[in-house]
């Protein structure tokens, strides 16, 4: 098992290598460079004090000496200076990570509580008429735009209701909260944001546990089942469900980059400080040294996501043996 | 001859003739068919395409006409404004038939352009094998582990957003899926005996391709292209939802949604109908996904279990 | 009679019409005795054995007829008194052990379970009859085999264990559908030694299915013989091998090679192919391909006779001369 584990990691790393050296090639594709793109459609600047800009940030160089700057600095972990903010890109991003972080987890929780329970009982419940309240349900929460049911959920619970609140992850007087205070008004201010990503999320889990589930029914080994005398739910407790899960695990790992993606729009939309608000208004700044850095951990994560998605698999999969391939 | 013989004759091409009777391509319109929520999706989409081509005959009022603005503005909906007024007092109506030609044509050539590109690579991929594939594919593996999302953002940072620089963008997030499966074909074609055969006989490359790798490959490639389309719907819409895709005063799907994220307690309906819209639109082309894969490829016997 | 089956019919309601996999099937099985099923592909022997368990996969349902065993009606069972019949009373064995054992879980555990479902044992005891069965059923080292995943075991071993899954709730009668058809030659021998050991050391009886007649006549005691959904003939087996009297039981025969006496003779096969189950001859559905067919085959349908040795259905098959 720790052998399957180093050489997945192993793996990871031409690929996290791949990811930065592509980074650096889209953003220079563009004509011109960041600090042109930067600057030029604001305002008219003095080409000494644009040259001078240049020099700092070592954009004068030739682009293979850039590239090499750009390996070197990014295995540091010195992305440069952001130029809206005017701090290093790195301590914003140990600002905001943590809390797209704590968004996904969560999110990704109520995905894997709510999506395999429907899906669950949508299989087994099939062509009743829960199932299909449960099948058109999670049609239309997955088909929907985030933004949309975003915007909605919070005329709904915010405005009209006023249960929950419309933006931020923690109140104003949140200093002066106690302990437990402190918890409850971060929980609060998790509920709708999480429930947007969330329940997009099961949405799809749904739909796929029930089609899987579905199939594994169909397996013999459940026909010899029923025929050793097992109750319904017996069978589908202990002797589908593993088998039906058994790819769901890399589905999920699969959903971290779309996830990833909503939790742009969701924190834009809450005013959530994480790393899609930030990748947001960068983008809408051209803060370069910013768009470039959230990517690449974004795509770091996306990896990180997978490989823990394979392990699970290992895990689960008796069938796969220790070096990862499968008999 | 035996009696028995005469009569086994008859047997055997009694069943011929009856299996033969459909063609696969048939059996599949008619399975199509018999599935009610993916034909009338289809009717759906086809309404909303229409709507968006004849939406300048269509709309009652200019899109982008601005009148007498205190007069006009936020009006709830009404008959004379199906869908209300925004701010400026534009009838949203008119601007929601417009803002469908600009999302639907979006998002379908950003599907046309994600798949021909994807296609392409994919073909060049299998059929040159060896370090060329090796490498595709390395630049494939690199592509994918870009969230979507983000690598649509950091493309509208770098480049300036216009609407045939939007399309590239989209089908650039699209495409390695499409290579992947197609250059998974023509990796097992290389395997079948009748290539082989073909080969012998002296067809060239390009003809093989053509005759066995597209009515296999048809299918899958339809039914990724319809959840393509609503995936490249869904993501110029969030792109413009955020002030990074079509931008104001085209109307949008996604822009105007945003348009009304603020006056949402006071004029609700600037964001619920073009958002309305958006989900209708991307349910239809899921279930007309799922009912091309259903009469594409039909499973056996269903169970009822519990 | 331990199992009586009476007029059985099974129905499935395809898209081209329906079909009779199962069309007025009758027979019994002894306590003690293994009966032999024979017949090819698509003569609906499986789906017998399905209807018997009330396992029938829809669009399929049993529509007609009588199950007895042990006096209950199978058929007319409520789920609790259902539940404890299979495993418990009837076992069933499948023809592939790699799809019929579930494969995320050990071979250990799935016999455990049913031992402590049907025999009411706790876990550890549930575990020492595991072993002990194992053990029972040829399979060397039971303790390291029964953690063993059924991909890791040979399919020779998968089979016994299967086997073991099956007879570990002591049923009464095991029904065995094709079980050594997914094997190698070498040994499927084993595995017919193994059912017959079951037979005598358990006190079971068998219902065996399967299109190799060779391997059957080996084995079971009484024979019958399928043809498209119906008993064309069932008898004791020597009087079915060495003297075959219906004609598809003949055609069958004819195609078994024989060591010995008769080797130089070629083999027969029978002409024509199996029909569409939707689509069948009126009267005898084989008389289209039957050599000894005659104009009253295809006007009527010939029902199972007593003809002295055996019960026979062929209107050419007449009361013993």
């Amino acid at each position: 098992m720790l052998k399957y584990i180093v050489r997945r990691l192993i793996l990871a790393v031409p690929l996290i290598f791949g990811i930065v050296t592509a980074t650096f090639f889209l953003a220079h594709l563009a004509p011109g460079d960041p600090v042109d793109l930067y600057l030029q459609p604001q305002r008219q600047v003095d080409p000494a004090v644009i040259e001078r800009v240049r020099q700092e940030r070592g954009l004068d160089q030739p682009l293979h000496i850039q590239y090499v700057n750009w390996l070197s600095s990014s295995a540091r972990g010195d992305f440069g200076e952001s130029f809206l903010l005017h701090r290093p890109v790195r301590d914003v991003l140990a600002e905001t990570v943590p809390y797209t972080l704590l968004l996904i987890l969560a999110a990704l929780l109520v995905d894997a509580l709510l999506g395999i329970s429907l899906g669950v009982v949508s299989a087994v419940k099939r062509g009743t008429k829960l199932d299909r309240a449960v099948t058109l349900g999670s049609l239309v929460l997955y088909a929907m735009p985030g933004f949309w049911l975003a915007l909605m959920l919070i005329l709904l619970f915010s405005v009209q209701l006023g249960w929950f609140p419309t933006s931020q992850a923690t109140s104003l007087d949140y200093a002066d909260l106690g302990a437990f205070g402190k918890l409850l008004d971060r929980l609060w201010h998790l509920v709708l944001p999480v429930t947007v990503l969330g329940v997009a999320g099961a949405a799809a889990t749904a739909r796929y546990m029930r089609g899987r589930l579905l199939d594994v029914l169909g397996e013999e080994y459940i026909t010899a089942a029923r025929a050793r005398g097992f109750r319904g739910w017996t069978i589908v407790r202990r002797h589908a469900l593993k088998n039906a899960m058994i790819p769901i695990i890399t589905i999920y790992g699969m959903s971290l980059p779309l996830m990833l993606g909503g939790a742009t729009i969701v924190e834009t939309i809450f005013a959530w400080p994480g790393m899609g608000r930030l990748t947001v208004d960068a983008v809408l700044g051209r803060d370069y040294p910013v768009i470039l850095a959230t990517t690449m951990v974004a795509a770091v994560l996306t990896v990180l996501g997978s490989l823990l998605a394979d392990v699970g698999y290992a895990v689960v999969d008796p069938r796969v043996s220790y070096d990862g391939s499968r008999r | 001859m035996a009696p028995g013989a005469e009569r086994v004759r008859s047997v055997d091409s009694g069943a011929r003739e009856r299996i033969g009777a459909r063609s696969p391509w048939e059996v599949s319109v008619r399975r199509f068919r018999a599935n009610r929520l993916a034909l009338w999706s289809l009717y759906v989409l086809a309404i909303l395409v229409l709507a968006a081509l004849l939406a300048p005959l269509l709309a009652p009022h200019d899109p982008l006409a601005i009148g007498d603005v205190m007069a006009t503005r936020f009006q709830p909906p009404s008959w004379a404004h199906p869908f209300g007024t925004d701010e400026f007092g534009r009838d949203l109506f008119s601007r929601a038939l417009y803002g469908a030609r600009v999302s639907l044509s979006v998002g379908i050539l950003a599907m046309l352009l994600a798949t021909s590109i994807g296609s392409l690579y994919g073909a060049v991929s299998g059929y040159f094998g060896g370090i060329v594939d090796g490498v595709m594919m390395r630049i494939v593996d690199v592509w994918i582990a870009f969230p979507a999302f983000y690598l649509m953002l950091l493309l509208v940072g770098v480049f300036e957003a216009s609407v045939p620089v939007l399309i590239l963008i989209l089908a650039l997030t699209a495409w390695p899926p499409t290579a992947r499966f197609i250059r998974g074909e023509i990796l097992s074609l290389r395997e079948r005996d009748y290539v082989e055969a073909a080969r012998a006989m002296g067809l060239p490359a390009h003809r093989i391709i053509l005759r066995h790798l597209i009515p296999g490959a048809l299918s899958p490639v339809l039914v990724t292209g319809a959840l393509a389309v609503a995936g490249m719907i869904g993501a110029e819409a969030g792109l413009s939802f955020l002030g990074l895709g079509i931008s104001p005063p085209t109307p949008s799907w996604g822009n105007m949604v945003a348009a009304g994220k603020d006056a949402l307690a006071s004029a609700w309906w600037i964001s619920f109908f073009p958002g309305a819209l958006l989900t209708i639109t991307l349910i239809a082309f899921s279930l007309v996904a799922d009912g091309l894969r259903d009469a594409l490829d039909p499973k056996a016997l269903d169970q009822k279990f519990v | 009679m331990l199992l009586s089956v009476s007029g059985l019919r099974t129905r499935f309601e395809v898209d081209e019409g329906e079909l009779w996999p199962v069309n007025g099937v009758s027979f019994a099985v002894a306590a003690g005795e293994t009966l032999g099923l024979v017949g090819e592909s698509g003569s609906g022997k499986s789906m017998v054995a399905l209807s018997i368990m009330d396992l029938v996969p829809s669009p399929g349902r049993v529509v007609a007829g009588e199950v007895a065993f042990e006096g209950l009606d199978l058929l007319s069972l409520g789920g609790a008194a259902k539940r404890r019949m299979r495993g418990g009373g009837i076992g069933m064995v499948f023809q592939d052990p790699a799809v019929s054992l579930n494969p995320v879980y050990r071979i250990g555990d799935q016999i455990a379970d049913v031992v402590r479902l049907h025999r009411g044992l706790g876990k550890a005891e549930a575990r020492r009859e595991t072993v002990h069965l194992l053990g029972d059923l040829g399979i060397q080292e039971p303790e390291k085999r029964a953690r063993a995943y059924p991909f890791e075991l040979s399919g020779g071993m998968r089979q016994r264990a299967q086997i073991a899954v099956a007879v570990a709730g002591r049923p009464k009668l095991l029904i065995a559908d094709e079980p050594t058809t997914a094997l190698d030659a070498t040994v499927q021998a084993e595995i017919c030694d193994l059912l017959k050991y079951i037979q005598g050391e358990f006190g079971m009886s068998i219902l065996l299915i399967s299109h190799d007649l060779a391997m059957v006549t080996d084995v079971a005691d009484r024979i019958m013989v399928m043809y498209a959904g119906r008993i064309v003939e069932i008898g004791h087996w020597t009087a079915i091998s060495r003297e075959p009297r219906h004609p598809y039981t003949k055609g069958l025969m004819g195609a078994i090679p024989h060591l010995g006496a008769g080797s130089g003779r070629p083999l027969e096969s029978i002409p024509g192919t199996v029909p569409d189950l939707a689509d069948l001859p009126t009267g005898c559905s084989f008389h289209p391909r039957c050599p000894e067919a005659g104009d009253d085959c295809q006007a009527a349908l010939p029902r199972l006779e007593d003809v002295g040795d055996r019960l026979c259905a062929c209107f050419r098959v007449g009361r013993s001369k």
